[in-house]
């Protein structure tokens, strides 16, 4: 692993530390710093890829590793531009352990490409982007999910306690719910197809494995959760419900396939 | 120099007593020139009288003169005997005097915690004090400070967030829920005091529409005028309940007026947007297994001061956070203070003059180069007997004037003068 991939890994480490201390404090200095370290860890790794495909020539899209990383990328990009539009303190407390766990897989993993993919592959790239956008854009939706999940349960049980003064109102974090999908499911579903064109171009079929059977399950619980929203209008707890079912499905996902 | 803080506040006096110490704006003028008459000795002076409490802050040379000054004075002109005086008054000096001052600022000395008014009465008692002319620095720098303290607290911790009555609790969790209320509808069910107060709230957190209804329409068409808002038919309440996103309800009903299936009803119509029943009749008007519907959310009365009772330990919580900032804050002003006694200041004045001559003595016998050690010396003599001739006079006098009660602003001149700040 390169020194930056390290240093970033280090930078969101104290990022998610100083989220979960400036929501257990409320203290608005700690979370101003963490998002600095937000910022400067995003920076490190976006430096250490300009780096890496420097050398490899290649995006990063070639191996387990690459993908982690990519993916913590992604859901810092969208984290931070999260946190900039909707200003919710405790957001960070959710989402950058996300980010610092991706990291904290990719390193043990070997940087080396794998020889058996092809390193340029139109539909493989678009399918590979689009892909980590989503998973960015979901793991955005289940941090919105897990706190409706916890608010509603304060505001509905009447116990008031420290979640419900920390914790920003419904309406916004539905609203999360909202945009997230908006943004999230067409963009996978567009990866999902471009992966079966390059499959059904290389290979003559769909290779199907158990991770991307649960990468199926979780895109049929995201095009239910869209649909339920447009067409029934679920929203609320059914909807933040989806949105961590989801993520959980495609986390296993990756889980199944680093295994 | 000695600070002292001399009052009665509602924890030390029952209210027949704080109304006979209080003194009102308007004699302020009065009462500072009767003090000044009757107790000279005291430099500054500022007074804060709010119902709550009434205290005198003021900067003192002797602590006990200064307490017993001021006590037969507030017993001459109160007519009060001064042994009632002597049981409720508490008397603070120093660091405990300016502590005091910086919780009341941040209203962590008050009734309810966190209340904003009482920073607005100090800064008043502040002002007129200053006014007429009975402040001097320390005190002038000591309100200034309060209010930089009360303005930390206020930001820096939770301790003014969060409503304390039932009525703002209740706009509170509509907060929660809805996030924003502007371009909100709230629905009055029946009218009354509490319902009224409740809805003034809301139009002021920018609830867009306020409907009313009332088994009497007329009072309907009342209430729905003070709030530039629409009376609806009591009969019609189904059909409107499907625009409402909040419904406050007291009406004297002994049934349920919302039931669980037009909850329901209305809810699906809504295509689940989110509904806050508000529910402060006794017996109920919603009935309670709405809260269990998706999307709906009931508080009864009750329910509403347990949230109060759980914002007010969250106050105490963050209370205790404050209160480090005050004592930072506090030892902040003290260090201030310290640059007001003279023998720092003279230390400051001589270092800052020996550096200069240290410097340009430096540059000096570099340029000159080819002396020798004896005519260095006599140099080097000379400029430091220049420097302390220099200072003599300024010192001296320095020394001398700041035993007298303008003796603070000439220390601070001197500072400013010679940049010794810092």
């Amino acid at each position: 692993m390169s020194a930056l991939f390290i240093i970033a890994t280090f930078l969101l480490f104290l990022g998610m530390v100083k989220y979960l201390l400036s929501l257990a404090l409320r203290s608005r200095a700690m979370f101003l710093l963490a998002t600095a370290m937000m910022f400067l860890g995003f920076a490190f790794i976006t430096a250490g890829f300009v780096q890496r495909s420097m050398a490899t020539g290649h995006g990063p899209y070639t191996n387990l590793f690459e993908y982690c990383v990519f993916g913590a990328w992604a859901v810092c990009a969208v984290f931070l531009v999260a946190e900039g539009y909707y200003r919710i303190a405790p957001l960070g407390a959710f989402m950058t352990p996300i980010a610092f766990l991706l990291m904290l897989v990719a390193m043990p993993l070997s940087p080396e490409a794998d020889p058996t993919l092809p390193v340029k592959a139109y539909w493989l790239t678009l399918h590979r982007t689009l892909s980590f956008l989503a998973f960015a854009s979901f793991a955005l939706i289940f941090a919105a999910g897990f706190m409706y999940l916890i608010q509603e349960r304060q505001l509905k049980r009447k116990h008031i306690g420290g979640w419900y003064h920390r914790l920003p109102a419904l309406d916004l974090l539905d609203d999360i719910n909202r945009k997230g999908l908006i943004f999230g499911f067409p963009i996978i579903t567009v990866g999902a197809a471009a992966a079966i064109i390059w499959s059904a171009q290389n290979y003559g079929s769909v290779k199907i494995e158990p991770a991307t059977m649960l990468l199926i399950a979780g895109w049929m619980v995201y095009a239910a959760a869209s649909a339920g929203r447009l067409a029934l209008g679920w929203r609320g707890r059914r909807a933040a419900r989806l949105g961590v079912a989801g993520f959980c499905m495609i986390a296993a996902a990756l889980v199944a396939h680093i295994r | 120099m000695n600070l002292i803080c001399l009052g009665v506040n509602h924890k030390t006096a029952p209210v027949e007593l704080r109304e006979k110490l209080d003194i009102p704006q308007r004699e302020l003028e009065a009462t500072f020139a009767a003090l000044s008459q009757s107790a000279p000795e005291i430099a500054e002076k500022v007074i804060l009288s709010t119902c709550n409490r009434m205290e005198i802050y003021a900067r003192v040379k002797d602590v006990e003169q200064g307490i017993e000054a001021l006590k037969s004075f507030l017993s001459g002109y109160h007519e009060i005997d001064r042994a009632t005086l002597d049981t409720v008054c508490y008397t603070l000096t120093l660091e405990e005097a300016v502590e005091h001052l910086f919780m009341v600022a941040a209203s962590l000395d008050s009734m309810i915690l966190g209340e904003p008014q009482v920073l607005g009465q100090v800064k008043d008692a502040y002002r007129s004090a200053r006014e007429l002319r009975a402040t001097g620095a320390v005190l002038n720098r000591l309100f200034e400070q309060s209010f930089t303290v009360a303005k930390r607290v206020r930001t820096e911790t939770g301790v003014a967030e969060n409503a304390v009555s039932v009525s703002y609790a209740a706009v509170e969790l509509a907060k929660k829920i809805f996030g924003d209320l502007s371009g909100k509808t709230a629905l009055l069910i029946g009218a009354g005091e509490m319902i009224e107060l409740a809805a003034r709230h809301l139009v002021a957190q920018g609830v867009e529409t306020v409907l009313v209804a009332n088994r009497t329409h007329q009072r309907a068409e009342e209430l729905a005028r003070a709030f530039n808002g629409e009376a609806v038919k009591f009969e019609s309440l189904h059909d409107e309940l499907r625009r409402c996103d909040i419904v406050i309800s007291s009406t004297g009903a002994p049934h349920f007026v919302v039931r669980r299936d037009l909850a329901e009803k209305v809810i699906a119509e809504r295509h689940n947007r989110p509904m806050f029943f508000i529910d402060i009749a006794v017996p109920r008007d919603i009935e309670p297994s709405v809260n269990d519907i998706d999307n709906c959310f009931v508080y009864d009365i009750d329910d509403l001061k347990t949230v109060v009772e759980a914002n007010l330990a969250e106050r105490e919580r963050e209370a205790k956070r404050a209160e480090e900032i005050v004592r930072a804050e506090v030892a902040q002003f003290f260090a201030w203070l310290d640059h007001l006694e003279v023998a720092p200041t003279i230390v400051a004045l001589r270092e800052k003059m020996e550096a200069i001559r240290k410097a340009e003595l430096e540059k000096t016998l570099g340029r000159l180069g080819s002396l020798s050690d004896k005519d260095r010396e006599a140099i080097e003599k000379m400029t430091a007997a220049m420097v302390n001739k220099m200072l003599h006079t300024p010192v001296v006098n320095l020394k001398k004037h700041a035993e007298t009660d303008d003796g603070f602003k000439t220390l601070q001149a001197v500072r400013k003068l010679f940049d010794l700040e810092g």
